[in-house]
């Protein structure tokens, strides 16, 4: 359940947020509701739940903060977090605001439940896609930082496409000790062939 | 001695034979009658009486020497005396037998009562002449009664149409609130709607994937059923407020009234991101008031103070709704802080076709005050110490 990500349903409607919650637990999603975005926040930040990925889905009207006033603190507090919003007649203006601040997309109640679960499962699947993208860059950063300068240097040379005869010379020393940087840096990279060495490299810089 | 005790008493004292003739007299009946005792002793007592009653006099007598007894004075009215210069007076007599030895007598006190009759007289006279004036006044009264009875009648008709007028115009304005209310009504409409249309979808996607314990949708429908009533329970205040009516006072607590009232802007009020805080003293009376008319009021004075609080002004969120009585007058205070009304404008806000707002018709407030005026009861605004505005209104209080 830990890892599963979660869809945090956010409206200060009793009925329309158990109904959504309803809705959205009907595709065996991992749903958690609160009846503000002041309450969301409060627990987004206790003990260490900032780690959870999922998704927002939230009035836009509301008591208290609004939608837009949480997609900003969100914003401002580099949170990375999905926001469908969920609006009322004639909010349109406001949902385009939201839209140009980065919502994912927006929905007019009462809302069309095949788009909307259509919505929460494509945000949930980049979002997860994104996650395994940017673990992969945390990996090979880490691995970069494990070199030592020398071999950065040596790394650095293999990519401008340098022979290890040229590398040497440049650097002024034998090709063997070329060699064996160079078999190091393959191996804390963990790069089968220089083409892999190069795809990790230019994803992360 | 029984001479002077005749002479001492402060009647005119007669005594007469059995056959009418006068034995004796005292000297207030010389004095009452004229006769000298020498002069009228042995002439018959009939001399002292008017002619027209002697044969009637003269009967009697006989009959009252058969059979006699006392005649207390006031017994027997209309008696005349007849002076020896020959004019009459009205007189009072007292009469009792005397018997002596074989003899019997007649003894008669008579009392001169021309003063006291004359007095009568002039008693009965100013009292007729009394009647007659009351009924000359009491006549003109009724007259003047009737005139003002039409009057009364005309005003009462005309009250009563002014109050259909005012009615009117009171359903006009708030079919106008109304037709402002209509987003929020919308708004407030589609809660419950898309509440329902979510437990249903949520409820069919269960049945489509075949393995559903089907008593754990129950719940779910159970809130659909909810949910459809608290729609029709939306429309129905609404409709109410829409209704067109006489102005009908009815005996309500003034809680219940404001509390429905200001349910009619929770939504407005949540949707701008304010809260609407009643403040509720002990005990509050009931009021006989016109229930849709003074929310209608409530309904005005809130929707103003909404509009006066600046979306973006993060301070003044809160609008309080405070009710106190005090001597059989209760006062509603509508208290914003928001940004306020100069001193100046105060008493202008009430007329007609004035507002401050672009898309206000402005007749809001002066409508409000003519309908806290029908019940007898004073609006007005102050600049409060926060910055913002107080509308007050006060109502009369009836007993339990």
């Amino acid at each position: 359940m830990e890892n599963q990500p979660t869809v945090f349903i956010i409206d200060d409607d009793d009925s329309v947020r158990n109904s959504l919650c309803w809705l959205v637990e009907s595709v065996g999603l991992n749903v958690q509701t609160h009846a503000s975005a002041a309450s969301f926040l409060h627990f987004h930040f206790r003990n260490d739940n900032s780690h959870r990925t999922g998704c927002l889905v939230s009035d836009i009207r509301m008591q208290g903060m609004s939608g837009l006033e949480l997609q900003i603190q969100l914003t401002q507090q580099d949170i990375r977090l999905p926001i469908i919003f969920i609006t009322g007649h004639g909010d349109v203006a406001m949902a385009v605001q939201a839209m140009k601040a980065g919502a994912v997309d927006f929905f007019t109640k009462p809302v069309n439940d095949q788009a909307l679960i259509e919505c929460i499962q494509n945000t949930l699947t980049r979002e997860a896609e994104i996650s395994t993208q940017h673990a992969l860059h945390d990996q090979i950063n880490v691995r970069l930082a494990s070199l030592t300068p020398r071999e950065n240097q040596v790394l650095r040379k293999v990519l401008d496409g340098k022979l290890n005869k040229v590398i040497a010379v440049e650097l002024n020393v034998s090709s063997k000790t070329i060699e064996a940087h160079r078999a190091k840096v393959m191996e804390k990279m963990y790069a089968h062939s220089v083409a892999d060495l190069v795809k990790m490299v230019f994803r992360v810089e | 001695m029984f001479r002077a005790l005749i002479e001492s008493l402060p009647d005119a004292l007669l005594v007469t034979n059995s056959d009418g003739s006068i034995y004796h007299v005292n000297s207030l009946f010389e004095l009452m009658f004229g006769y000298h005792r020498n002069e009228i002793t042995g002439q018959p007592v009939e001399i002292l009486i008017p002619e027209r009653f002697r044969k009637a006099h003269h009967k009697e007598r006989n009959n009252y020497f058969i059979a006699p007894r006392v005649r207390p004075m006031g017994e027997g009215t209309g008696l005349y005396g007849l002076h020896k210069k020959g004019y009459e007076f009205p007189i009072e007599i007292h009469l009792s037998p005397l018997q002596e030895d074989d003899n019997l007598w007649g003894l008669a006190a008579i009392r001169d009562i021309s003063v006291r009759k004359k007095m009568e007289d002039e008693l009965r006279c100013a009292r007729d002449e009394l009647e007659l004036r009351v009924t000359e006044r009491t006549h003109e009264l009724l007259q003047t009664n009737e005139s003002l009875r039409f009057e009364i009648a005309e005003r009462n008709r005309m009250t009563e149409r002014v109050h259909q007028l005012n009615a009117e115009l009171a359903h006009v304005a708030r079919l106008s609130i109304l037709g402002e209310m209509t987003s929020g009504l919308t708004h407030e409409l589609n809660q419950p709607l898309a509440a329902i249309s979510n437990y249903s979808q949520g409820c069919i996607r269960r049945l489509q994937s075949n393995n559903v314990d089907l008593r754990r949708l129950i719940p779910a429908l159970e809130h659909i059923t909810a949910e459809a009533l608290r729609a029709s329970e939306i429309m129905a205040r609404y409709r109410q407020f829409a209704r067109k009516e006489k102005l009908q006072k009815h005996r309500i607590s003034i809680v219940t009234l404001i509390k429905k009232a200001v349910e009619l802007e929770q939504f407005e009020a949540s949707t701008h991101g304010l809260l609407l805080q009643i403040l509720l003293q002990n005990n509050l009376p009931n009021v006989l008031v016109d229930e849709i008319q003074i929310q209608q009021v409530m309904v005005n004075l809130l929707r103003n103070a909404i509009e006066a609080i600046d979306i973006n002004d993060d301070s003044s969120r809160t609008i309080f709704i405070n009710v106190s009585s005090k001597n059989d007058t209760v006062t509603v205070a509508v208290e914003d802080h928001g940004h306020g009304i100069t001193e100046v404008k105060t008493e202008q806000l009430f007329q007609a076709f004035y507002t401050t707002k672009p898309e206000g018709l402005g007749m809001g407030l002066s409508i409000s005050r003519s309908i806290i005026e029908a019940h007898n009861g004073h609006l007005w605004a102050e600049a409060n110490q926060l910055g913002g505005t107080t509308f007050f209104f006060t109502l009369s209080a009836v007993e339990e």
